[in-house]
C-alpha cells in the first residue's frame, strides 16, 4: 500500500534503461521476447502517458560475424515504431573482456531532470535497478515530482529501491511475449 | 349475335317492335379506321359508322357498346345504346353475361390473345427471373462456404508443413556412402521438436474429427487446463489467435484475444512454443485462472 493515489490526469513519463532490463530476462526465458510496450502500459495504467524513452548503447562492429550494430539498430527502429523515443549512444566499449556502456546512464538522468524542471510530467517511472540513478531521482523529487522505480529483483540495488516513492517488481508482470512455433527466426524483433 | 331480348325493359324498347329491333342490336367494339379519321366498328367485315343522328357521347377507341344497327344500302349505321363496362355487366344475369362474353371473345379474339399473352409473358418472366436469382444466391452462398472451409484446411496444412521436421527417410541417397550419424548434442533438440510436432498433429487430427465448438455458446466460465507440455485449453478461448505473455518468474500467463496475435488457437487450445522448457509438464492438470481487471484478459497461474 503506497502513500500516493493514482489519478488519470497524472502526466507520466517513462525512462527505460534497456541494458539493465534486458539483463534481467536474458537467461532462462528462451523462446520468449521482452515486450516493452506491454511493460510500459502496465506500469502507466490509466494515467496519462506523455512520453516513453529507451536509453541504450550501440556496440561497435567486432571481428566476429554477429552483426551486432545492425541488429541493435533494427531493434531500435522496431521500438520506435511502437512509439518509444530511443536515445542511443554509440559508446559501448570493451573493458576486461566484456562490453560496457558509457554515457547511457547520464543521458537518462539528464533527460529526466530536464523534463522535470520544465514541468513536462508529474510522475517519472524509471525502469532500472541501477544505483547510479539515485542522485537524479532525488533531484527530480526535489523538483516536486514523484519518482517510481521498476526493476527485476535480480538487477535491483536496494539504495535505488529506497530512493523511489513507489517501487514495482517486474518479476510478476506478464511482459514476456510467447508465440506458437510458426515463424521463429532471427528477425529484428528478438532482443540481442 | 347475342340474345338481348331480355334487355328490353332497361332500354325502354317497345315490345311490339321487339323482333325486328332485337335482330338489329349488336355488340360493337369501336376502333380507328384505316384513314385514321373516324371511329368505326364492323360486322362480318362490313364497316359500321356511328349514326349522324346520334347525339350522345361519341364512342371512343376501344369502347364496347350495345348498338342499334340499321343498314342503308351497303352502309351500316349504329346508334350506341349502352356502353358495356364492368358496372353494366354486374347488373346482367349470368346467361346474358356468358353470351356477351362469348360474342366479345369471338369477335376480338386475336387482340385479346395478344394482350393476355403479353401480360402472361411478363408475369412468367418475372417469376422465372426471381427463381433464377434465388438459385444463384443459394449457389454463391454454398460456394463461399466451401471456399472458407478449404482455406481453413489449407491454413492447417500449411502450419503442419512449416513445422515438419525433416526425417532421414526424406533424403535421397545418391552414393554408397553411409549417412553421417547425428551429433549427440543435436539429438535432444530434434527429439523435442518431433514430440512437439506429434503433439500438434494429434491436436489437429482430433479437432478435424470433431465439430468445432461454436462461438454462439455464450460467455464461458473462466477455467483453464494444461492438456499437454505446450498446450493450454479453456472454454473461453474462442478466437483464432491470442497474445500470450508470461511473467519473468514463470508463474503467470496473461492471455488476450488478438487478431494478429502470435499464438495460434485451435479448438479452444493454445499451442505455446517452449512452455515445457519454462514450466515443466507433470501431466494434465487444472490451472487457476481468473479475469484480470488490472491487465485485461485472462490471468492463469502455472
Amino acid at each position: 500500500m503506497t502513500l500516493f493515489a493514482d489519478h488519470t490526469y497524472s502526466r507520466v513519463m517513462v525512462f527505460i534503461d534497456y541494458r539493465n532490463v534486458y539483463e534481467g530476462v536474458r537467461f532462462g526465458l528462451e523462446g520468449t521476447e521482452l515486450d516493452l510496450s506491454r511493460l510500459t502500459r502496465i506500469l502507466v495504467g490509466d494515467r496519462d502517458l506523455v512520453g516513453a524513452y529507451i536509453f541504450d548503447g550501440i556496440p561497435k562492429q567486432t571481428d566476429s560475424d554477429d552483426h551486432m550494430p545492425e541488429k541493435t539498430r533494427a531493434y531500435h527502429n522496431f521500438v520506435r515504431e511502437q512509439g518509444f523515443r530511443v536515445i542511443a549512444r554509440e559508446s559501448v566499449v570493451k573493458q576486461e573482456g566484456k562490453f560496457v556502456q558509457k554515457e547511457v546512464d547520464v543521458s537518462l538522468a539528464c533527460e529526466m531532470l530536464e523534463h522535470a524542471l520544465m514541468n513536462h510530467f508529474d510522475v517519472a517511472i524509471v525502469v532500472s535497478g541501477d544505483r547510479d540513478f539515485v542522485p537524479a531521482i532525488q533531484k527530480v523529487q526535489s523538483a516536486g515530482k514523484r519518482v517510481e522505480v521498476a526493476s527485476f529483483s535480480n538487477e535491483l540495488n536496494q539504495e535505488c529501491k529506497r530512493a523511489a516513492d513507489v517501487y514495482y517488481t517486474l518479476d510478476d508482470l506478464p511482459i514476456m511475449a510467447m508465440r506458437s512455433p510458426v515463424d521463429q527466426g532471427g528477425d529484428a524483433r528478438w532482443p540481442i | 349475335m347475342a340474345d338481348l331480348i331480355d334487355m328490353q325493359r332497361d332500354l325502354g324498347i317497345d315490345p311490339r317492335s321487339l323482333s325486328s329491333l332485337a335482330s338489329k342490336l349488336h355488340i360493337l367494339r369501336f376502333y380507328l379506321d384505316k384513314k385514321k379519321e373516324n371511329v368505326v366498328s364492323s360486322i362480318d367485315g362490313v364497316i359500321v359508322f356511328v349514326s349522324p343522328r346520334y347525339y350522345g357521347d361519341p364512342p371512343a377507341i376501344g369502347d364496347v357498346y350495345i348498338c342499334n344497327v340499321q343498314s342503308k344500302g351497303t352502309v351500316y349505321w349504329a346508334e350506341p345504346l349502352v356502353k358495356v363496362n364492368t358496372a353494366m355487366l354486374i347488373g346482367l344475369d349470368d346467361r346474358i353475361k356468358d353470351e356477351m362474353f362469348d360474342y366479345l371473345w369471338q369477335t376480338n379474339r386475336k387482340e385479346f390473345e395478344t394482350i393476355f399473352e403479353e401480360r402472361y409473358r411478363k408475369s412468367a418472366m418475372e417469376a422465372a427471373n426471381k427463381q433464377l436469382e434465388e438459385q444463384y444466391r443459394q449457389n454463391t452462398e454454398d460456394l463461399r462456404r466451401k471456399i472458407e472451409e478449404l482455406e481453413a484446411e489449407l491454413k492447417r496444412s500449411r502450419l503442419l508443413l512449416q513445422n515438419r521436421v525433416p526425417r532421414e527417410s526424406d533424403e535421397i541417397e545418391l552414393s554408397s556412402e553411409e549417412p553421417e550419424p547425428v551429433q549427440s548434442d543435436e539429438r535432444p533438440q530434434t527429439h523435442q521438436l518431433e514430440m512437439q510436432m506429434q503433439e500438434f498433429q494429434d491436436l489437429i487430427r482430433r479437432s478435424l474429427a470433431q465439430p468445432l465448438a461454436t462461438k454462439a455458446a455464450g460467455p464461458a466460465p473462466v477455467h483453464a487446463d494444461r492438456t499437454g507440455p505446450n498446450l493450454i485449453r479453456s472454454e473461453s478461448f474462442t478466437e483464432d489467435r491470442y497474445d500470450v505473455h508470461m511473467s519473468p518468474n514463470r508463474k503467470y500467463l496473461l492471455v488476450e484475444p488478438d487478431e494478429q496475435g502470435e499464438v495460434v488457437c485451435v479448438n479452444r487450445t493454445l499451442f505455446l512454443g517452449n512452455l515445457e522448457s519454462l514450466s515443466p509438464y507433470n501431466g494434465p492438470m487444472e490451472l487457476l485462472a481468473r479475469r484480470s481487471d488490472k491487465y485485461g484478459g485472462m490471468l492463469i497461474e502455472l
